[in-house]
């Protein structure tokens, strides 16, 4: 594998992770209100959305009642290769908290 | 009540079908829909306190204000296959052409001054025309192959394709608006090559017309 074909993942990007994995499967609106204050509205879908193309992360409509109108809900959930590459960087960052000069 | 009426009023659906004119179905469907979905649960959350509504509103449509202005920076959609080859973090050209005309709008404000309004207006209005255009004639056919083929336009004007249609016709007409707005003193100029321009059009197409019915001839 090429240094930059390396999967990157953001902050923003971890946490949703660390969310998803701690709480299970949850809505965008769920992930926001559990970040405390970290996840935003206006941001959290396009990074959902981001996570989704890059395969970390998948997501299903939720159905709606039968006569119901309106949007389904989107319900999230990690992906195996969400949870490897986070396994990963947790381990990245133990190692990198290793070395730090005392 | 019918159900296209009550969709209606639902909270976010005129921004969704505003949403729907400039963004393609793929990011409606991940990045929008789910946005709204969840307003209307906050909103029904809320309770019927008036301001408590008003609040998560005004909180939402910020919110939405902001997913419009983020999500063509952050995903872009393949123009052929699905949603999961969709390529991550590469600017939309088409937003950083909005923002270059914009900045350009804004600097060349001082000495342009209401030009750059009635030009931008008249932009944005045949822009409209030409996409309505386009959504009535659906019948014209998409050659996925032969858009790939083509090298992005991105900044480059002189790379956005014209075709001898009805947009075309709105697009060169309207720009010669737009220009003669801008530099009214040449109307004439304009007048002239627009009525030369029509004779040579219809010299070509008589010229065409008698070619093609004599190969017709020929080959009956």
């Amino acid at each position: 594998m090429r240094i930059d074909s390396v999967p990157s993942l953001p902050r923003k990007e971890r946490l949703i992770l660390d969310l998803l994995v701690s709480a299970g499967p949850l809505y965008g609106l769920q992930l926001v209100k559990s970040s405390d204050g970290a996840l935003k509205r206006g941001t959290v879908y396009a990074t959902l959305a981001r996570m989704e193309a890059k395969g970390y992360v998948e997501s299903e409509q939720e159905e709606l009642p039968a006569g119901a109108i309106g949007l389904p809900r989107r319900i999230y959930r990690p992906t195996a290769l969400g949870k490897r590459v986070r396994r990963a960087w947790v381990t990245l960052a133990k190692e990198f908290a290793l070395e730090v000069p005392r | 009540m019918s159900r296209s009426t009550h969709n209606r009023s639902l909270p976010g659906t005129r921004f969704l079908d505003f949403a729907r004119l400039i963004f393609p179905a793929q990011i409606i469907a991940s990045v929008f829909s789910p946005a709204v979905a969840d307003l209307r649960v906050e909103l029904a959350e809320a309770g019927p306190s008036r301001i408590t509504r008003f609040a998560t509103r005004c909180r939402w449509y910020w919110a939405l204000c902001s997913l419009v202005l983020v999500a063509p920076l952050s995903v872009r959609t393949s123009p052929v296959t699905g949603s999961s080859d969709a390529v991550v973090t590469v600017p939309n050209g088409g937003w950083l052409l909005v923002l270059l005309a914009g900045t350009l709008y804004l600097g060349t404000w001082s000495f342009f001054g209401s030009f750059v309004i009635s030009t931008a207006s008249a932009g944005v209005a045949l822009a409209f025309a030409m996409r309505t255009w386009h959504d009535k004639h659906p019948a014209m056919v998409v050659e996925p192959w032969r858009l790939a083929a083509l090298p992005p336009v991105q900044i480059n004007l002189s790379a956005i394709r014209v075709a001898g249609d009805g947009p075309g016709l709105i697009f060169a007409v309207g720009t010669v608006l737009i220009v003669v707005v801008g530099l009214p003193g040449l109307w004439w100029f304009f007048v002239a090559a627009g009525l030369g321009s029509l004779l040579v059009a219809w010299r070509l197409f008589l010229r065409r017309s008698t070619e093609h019915s004599g190969l017709l001839r020929l080959i009956r």
